[in-house]
């Protein structure tokens, strides 16, 4: 007769025990199966080739090589959004300092802020999206300065069709940013996208592709980091790793001839994004307006700073006060803003105002780090804005009012 | 190799940092995550296939539940499961009473034929299963081929040959479970086996979800008994299964997931190849066709194994065969026993004259050929399939009596190479046609490789390094692993053979084959060659 028919107290114990012993057999198979998809999510993750998690591998490497103090080479074929998003979030601590802007504030260096602790996040052709969101993303790594260097561009308040392109704008980071950082009411922002992309890790298709992904960009450095000692001789734009740019020597050493022509070819052509914009648009008025104090409420101080257009370029807008109505009137509207909320303002966009010559630039738009100095004494220095008593300090524009 | 290096510096530059950071981020927390992940596992874009997280999800879902349910319950429960699996896919949603009425039908018929006395009566319920199902086999996958047929006849005549082709979508596994159904009915008129009074259990045996994608082509007699009276868990089996399971995906994605890509563009650009790759090509189809149906199989097999139910081996090692004959009776065996049980003995078999037996061997495989699909190619397949074992038969005495002539065969090895590699050479052959009907070619591109195999054109490095762009580490990977499976199969069932195996040694693979199976598998080779059929 069989054993486990004679006692049922037994023969209870006996099935409880098969149980278990059962149960911790199938959880030791589920332990030591588990690393297998963990490691997979994880590298997936890691190498994130379709930059959904780490942004794309070259521009994290690129911000990380920042970090570390390097400069890095190859900055005209960079995503900058990505890279100012990727520095933000693995900054160890805060900047006292950051510049935020367009490629017109990216002459700004450690040296010109007055801070040793400054990075400038400026972007090639920021838009007011761009501007706004660059300094959200310091708030949402939690790494908000205490003073923002602001180089506002006239045509952030453009209402003309040359304006907000958002050509390059990262649109999810703006909409995040209206809603958490100006905490504006809007429809909730869908992340499904989002969620889609986690649940792609746990495809093993898309391991493969990180996989081959890794293998095949491991090695290649597109973008290689500059000796110090040789910062000055290289034929590319570097990153500096205070974020500000140096631009490449054949462009910083371009006769003064050539720099001219270059103004004269841009004006004639037209002027960057602020083509048919003949007044400010009240909404982006409005935004500029929770965006300072957004900011201040976040404990940054906000110095506005305004730099130069070269003297040609100027000369032409002035000429053509028309055509370039709106153009004209963000200067006159900025410095009573900032005289109303008791901004420090500095530089304007007429280059006389801000005692820069034809010397001072790259191009017709962009200013050289010598030509800031000559209107901006640096973060300590700076004090609220007062209309200047010597009417030469103001635009053109406003001397004539 | 660079994807093995890129992983091994992977793991070495990791730091415990990194993977915290990484899991604090991962919203395992989030019901969206849960919500999102599942709803990516029933994309039911087709069916579902075998190698997908898809199937492991459900095939874990249908396990969990059959043995935390009451015994009684556990068939009507996989029925559920297995009707669940077939409506996965909307044309399934479409389609199923193709299904539901084959199951119908042949119950009934199988009650009728095994209750009624009159012989006559049985017969007419016999001949009323066999039309119905070959009726219903005819129609979704013959009708456009019959069509062009007699357009092309009638072509010959100077009739209008232009034929439209009728939109009938493809029914998944209709030749598995019209087969399977037909088997049932003729079983028991023969009396083999007693008429299966209980519905439930007949229409799991007709739906069976692990057999109803590619086989193996159960018997009644053998699965039957087996739904009957459900086994409790059992440990062993259930890991057994597991392994079997992988093993099979480790065939198909890795070994004949990635000769497909060799092949696939071999045989839809053959004019581009010289002679030695549209050799190679016809070689390695066979190979792969091997890996990627017995693999499929063995998955079969394997969740069979997990869900308590031995199905029927498909093959066994088939190109270990010495002869044309043996290789039928390692390759897929549950469709080759079919045909000789339902096609060959009742036509007379091998006991009536040589012309009879021939022909008997000719109409199986010409049949067989058909099953394959609506395509002259298999028809030509079948054919030559046909001709070379009748051949085989017919010499088969002549060869032994000069077989002890040839000094070559003293040695066993060598006299096992060469006859295996004859038996390989000689279904290759065959294989030409079969895989231009695969690829969307016709009888015509079956007969321009084997004619241009003297033929110039891009050479291997070629086509494998240039053209597909494939490494040699993959390459390598791929020749490493047919290794590994060919010698893990000589020492027996993967199933059995990894129990034995202690834990120390077993783990390992277990991580090996995953690992092999993520660097190298081509991951994107989900649906099998046989299901198509």
């Amino acid at each position: 007769m069989n054993k486990k028919s004679k006692n049922p107290f037994l023969r209870a114990v006996r099935w409880v025990l098969h149980r278990a012993v059962l149960a911790v057999r199938i959880a030791v198979c589920l332990a030591l199966l588990a690393p297998i998809p963990v490691f997979m999510v994880w590298f997936s993750y890691t190498v994130d080739r379709n930059g959904w998690f780490q942004g794309e591998q070259t521009e994290r490497e690129i911000a990380i090589g920042l970090l570390e103090g390097n400069s890095i080479g190859g900055y005209e074929k960079m995503d900058e959004r990505q890279i100012v998003k990727l520095y933000a979030q693995n900054l160890p601590a805060s900047k006292e300092v950051i510049a935020i802007g367009s490629s017109r504030i990216l002459q700004m260096t450690t040296t010109t802020s007055g801070s040793d602790s400054f990075f400038n996040a400026g972007m090639i052709g920021a838009e007011q999206t761009d501007v706004m969101s660059s300094y959200y993303l310091f708030d949402r790594a939690d790494r908000l300065p205490e003073t923002v260097i602001f180089g506002v561009d006239p045509w952030i308040f453009s209402d003309g069709p040359d304006a907000n392109r958002g050509n390059r704008t990262d649109w999810e980071m703006y909409n995040e940013f209206l809603r958490y950082g100006l905490e504006h009411v809007m429809e909730p922002l869908d992340n499904t996208e989002n969620i889609a992309q986690w649940v792609s890790l746990t495809n093993p298709s898309f391991f493969r592709e990180n996989l081959e992904y890794a293998a095949e960009n491991g090695y290649a450095d597109p973008y290689p980091t500059v000796p110090s000692g040789e910062l000055y001789e290289q034929e590319m734009d570097v990153k500096l790793p205070d974020g500000s740019v140096l631009y490449a020597v054949g462009t910083r050493e371009r006769p003064q001839e050539d720099v001219d022509a270059t103004a004269t070819a841009a004006i004639s052509a037209s002027l960057l994004n602020c083509e048919d914009f003949y007044e400010l648009d009240e909404e982006k008025c409005r935004l500029f307006d929770e965006f300072i104090q957004y900011m201040q409420r976040k404990g940054s101080e906000v110095i506005l700073v305004l730099t130069p257009y070269h003297p040609i370029v100027y000369d032409e807008v002035m000429e053509q006060q028309e055509r370039y109505s709106g153009f004209l009137a963000v200067e006159p509207w900025l410095r009573r803003y900032a005289d109303e909320h008791g901004l420090a303002l500095y530089g304007s966009y007429d280059p006389d105002a801000a005692g820069c010559t034809s010397a001072d630039f790259f191009d017709g738009w962009h200013v050289r780090d010598e030509g800031i100095r000559k209107f901006f004494p640096g973060v300590d220095e700076c004090t609220a804005y007062t209309a200047p008593a010597d009417a030469a300090q103001l635009p053109r524009q406003m001397q004539e009012e | 190799m660079e994807l093995i290096t890129t992983l091994w510096q992977f793991i070495q530059n990791a730091t415990t940092a990194q993977f915290e950071a990484f899991w604090a981020k991962f919203p395992l927390h989030s019901a969206d995550f849960w919500q999102a992940l599942w709803a990516s596992l029933w994309p039911r874009d087709g069916h579902m296939e075998f190698t997908t997280f898809t199937f492991w999800a459900f095939l874990a879902i249908c396990a969990f539940f059959s043995y935390l349910l009451p015994r009684v319950t556990r068939p009507l429960w996989l029925l559920v499961c297995s009707y669940g699996f077939y409506l996965y896919s909307r044309t399934g949603v479409q389609l199923v009473a193709v299904l539901i009425g084959a199951t119908v039908i042949t119950y009934l018929a199988g009650i009728a034929v095994g209750r009624l006395q009159n012989l006559w009566a049985r017969r007419a319920f016999l001949w009323l299963a066999v039309l119905s199902s070959v009726g219903i086999l005819g129609f979704y996958k013959y009708a456009n081929f019959l069509r062009r047929t007699a357009a092309d006849i009638a072509g010959l005549f100077g009739a209008d040959s232009s034929v439209s082709m009728l939109d009938i979508p493809a029914v998944l596994g209709l030749s598995y479970f019209t087969f399977q159904s037909l088997g049932y009915v003729i079983d028991v008129y023969k009396g083999k086996i007693a008429p299966e009074k209980n519905p439930l259990y007949y229409a799991l045996y007709v739906s069976f979800f692990p057999c109803i994608v590619t086989g193996p082509i159960e018997r009644a007699g053998h699965l039957l008994p087996q739904l009957r009276s459900p086994v409790p868990f059992n440990y062993n089996r259930v890991a057994g299964g597991l392994f079997r399971m992988l093993w099979g995906v480790f065939k198909k994605l890795v070994i004949a997931g990635n000769l497909s890509l060799f092949t696939k563009e071999i045989f839809t650009h053959m004019q581009r190849y010289n002679g030695l790759v549209l050799a190679l090509g016809a070689l390695a189809f066979s190979y792969q066709l091997y890996m990627d149906f017995s693999g499929y199989c063995d998955i079969a097999i394997g969740a069979g194994r997990v869900l308590g139910f031995e199905l029927l081996e498909n093959f066994k090692r088939p190109f270990a065969s010495r002869s044309y004959g043996e290789l039928w009776a390692r390759w897929h065996i549950s469709l080759s026993s079919w045909f000789r049980d339902y096609v060959y003995i009742p036509l007379g078999g091998s006991r009536c004259s040589t012309p009879r037996h021939m022909a008997n061997l000719m109409v199986t495989f010409l049949v067989s050929g058909l099953w394959h699909g609506d395509s002259t190619g298999y028809v030509v397949w079948g054919a030559l399939n046909g001709v070379f074992v009748c051949v085989g038969k017919l010499t088969g005495k002549k060869r032994q009596a000069l077989a002890a002539h040839n000094p070559l065969y003293k040695l066993r090895f060598v006299k096992a190479l060469i006859q295996c590699s004859c038996v390989y050479l000689l279904f290759s052959v065959c294989m030409v046609f079969f895989a231009a009907s695969f690829y969307g070619g016709g009888l015509a591109d079956g007969f321009y490789l084997l004619g241009h195999l003297g033929a110039s054109g891009a050479g291997l490095s070629q086509l494998v390094f240039g053209k597909l762009g494939l490494s040699a580490g993959l390459v390598w990977a791929v020749a490493l692993s047919a290794l590994f499976v060919e010698l893990g199969e000589k020492w027996g069932r993967p199933d059995l053979v990894i129990r034995k195996i202690w834990f120390i040694g077993r783990w390992p693979l277990y991580y090996l084959m995953i690992a092999v199976i993520l660097v190298f598998g081509n991951l994107g080779a989900s649906g099998s060659v046989y299901g198509t059929f």
